[in-house]
């Protein structure tokens, strides 16, 4: 008997906390993603318990590492680091976004804001194809939360579609994101939506955000420490209403909670995928 | 925009002023303080995950601008953050808020060498069997090394057991303490990371045979430094406890 593709399920960061708990969890299609910048290491438990959970559930990768939206070429040491992740745990996907992080040999350790010029995205394209061809696989970019404009050329729907366009990449859309700059910086999300190729959209990520402490609600920041919030969840609906159930991972990187409120939130995305998911077979 | 833009953010980054001359269009202090406090907070957390010890001491107000007081002269130069902090001990010792906690350095080394064995690669000890295994002629030639893991250290206050405690979350203790070399060992021989004060003469023995010595000729060499060494006794205590890596012998 043969069995249909999988329908697109839900995923769980997976937090050095949660180890064990990720490794005993039982739930169809549960996966977790990780940042391979936190598997770099010689060796030692974390590996170790990541070859175990990676045993029981499928692992997807998530750098924040490559600062592809630098102006620097990927730093070949660790693309080659990459490598030895990819290699060890056999990822489903894997990301990177469209920020910078290091400069002259210094890394951030923050997703840094890209300005949107036609210099920008060429630069960008270039990085992307770097990473692709040297770990030998489509990369999903994800789009930012953004602060700030920066003199942009272009709008960013446009300039993550010219890079798929461009490169071959996919998409990570990031709704948290979307919904954060949408409220900081005016951007329609409809509208956004509108520009983005639908079927390059690889995986969907849900977080939290939280208002500055100075500038309240007008400034959302995306700490991944709060709980998705109800309208991140409406926009949630609306884009795979939109282009169809997508791999969906409930991303918390702040504020740990216990690993079944969680799987309670990734239960919540998965009804909404299984929702959309029903709906179109009954279309079909 | 040009390609200033890229210095000039990350100069904003590294400043204490939200300012980013390279903008045109001057943004709120606000929302460029956003991408500062994030770079800063991720340093600063990445140090106290790193040095647990030296947070519980000092506490977490004392902590983070001594932190962020490294990060200004050593930020990461790795795209992880899981090793950063490497010379945090030697800021520590310099950093004169920490004065009167002249021991303070020496608990850093330690928090960092236990996070340098929990991350190092996973290799097997040498265990007495294999050694057992082979014929008592070949012992003297065999050069074990030290296993992957393996620390050592040289304090100048033998703060091994107070750093234990506090590790292992006993509560904390105002004791004072003397000056006095101190010579601990570092490793996880395993899953978990052991740690352990040595004599000066076994610091000897483990240190040449860290450098690829072999056996017959360190025991020698400690012996000549160390009238009292037990060679025998040393090389038992270092196979038990797992300090040695795998015996690649060549029967030829």
């Amino acid at each position: 008997m043969t069995h249909p593709d999988p329908s697109p399920s839900a995923g769980v960061s997976l937090k050095p906390e949660h180890y064990r708990s990720a490794l005993e969890a039982r739930a169809d299609g549960l996966w977790f993603e990780v940042h391979p910048e936190n598997y770099m290491a010689d060796g030692g438990p974390r590996l170790r318990w990541l070859d175990a959970i990676r045993c029981e559930h499928p692992i997807s990768l998530h750098g924040v590492g490559l600062s592809l939206g630098g102006p620097d070429r990927p730093d070949q040491a660790h693309i080659d680091r990459w490598k030895a992740v990819i290699e060890r745990y056999q990822p489903v996907r894997i990301s990177e976004h469209l920020a910078w992080s290091a400069l002259d040999d210094v890394w951030f350790a923050d997703l840094l804001p890209v300005p949107m010029t036609l210099r920008a995205l060429d630069r960008f394209c270039r990085n992307v194809d770097i990473m692709q061809e040297e770990l030998g696989t489509q990369v999903l970019i994800e789009n930012p939360a953004r602060y700030l404009r920066l003199g942009d050329e272009c709008d960013e729907a446009v300039f993550l579609a010219e890079t798929v366009r461009r490169t071959g990449c996919g998409l990570l859309l990031d709704v948290n994101n979307l919904f954060i700059s949408a409220n900081n910086l005016g951007i329609d999300p409809d509208a956004w939506l509108d520009r983005i190729p639908a079927d390059a959209v690889g995986e969907i990520h849900l977080a939290g955000h939280e208002p500055d402490l100075e500038l309240g609600e007008g400034l959302l920041i995306d700490t991944h420490g709060a709980a998705v919030s109800d309208p991140v969840w409406r926009l949630f609906d609306a884009v795979i209403g939109r282009f169809g159930a997508r791999p969906t991972l409930i991303e918390r990187d702040a504020n740990i909670p216990a690993f079944e409120t969680l799987m309670d939130e990734r239960a919540t995305a998965q009804r909404q995928l299984d929702a959309v998911c029903e709906q179109e077979h009954a279309n079909a | 925009m040009p390609d200033a833009f890229f210095a000039e953010f990350a100069q904003m980054l590294r400043a204490d002023a939200a300012v980013c001359v390279g903008l045109s269009d001057q943004p709120d202090g606000a929302r460029l303080a956003v991408y500062r406090n994030n770079t800063v907070r991720a340093a600063i957390e990445a140090l106290r995950a790193a040095y647990p010890t030296v947070n519980r001491l000092t506490g977490e107000r004392f902590f983070s601008p001594m932190a962020k007081d490294y990060w200004r002269v050593s930020p990461p130069d790795q795209r992880s953050l899981t090793l950063y902090g490497e010379h945090f001990d030697r800021h520590i010792a310099t950093y004169s808020p920490a004065d009167s906690l002249p021991y303070l350095g020496d608990i850093a080394s330690l928090d960092r060498a236990w996070l340098e064995a929990h991350h190092a690669a996973d290799e097997p000890v040498c265990r007495p069997d294999m050694v057992a295994a082979l014929a008592p002629d070949q012992v003297p030639d065999l050069a074990p090394g030290l296993h992957a893991s393996v620390r050592m250290l040289d304090l100048s206050w033998p703060v091994h057991g107070i750093w234990d405690n506090h590790r292992s979350g006993a509560p904390i203790s105002s004791k004072k303490i003397a000056a006095a070399p101190e010579t601990v060992i570092v490793w996880r021989p395993n899953a978990n990371v052991i740690s352990s004060p040595v004599s000066p003469a076994q610091a000897d023995y483990l240190r040449r045979l860290g450098a690829g010595r072999r056996l017959g000729e360190t025991s020698l060499a400690t012996l000549d430094r160390f009238p009292d060494f037990d060679p025998v006794a040393a090389f038992g205590a270092a196979l038990s406890a797992g300090y040695l890596a795998g015996v690649n012998h060549d029967p030829d």
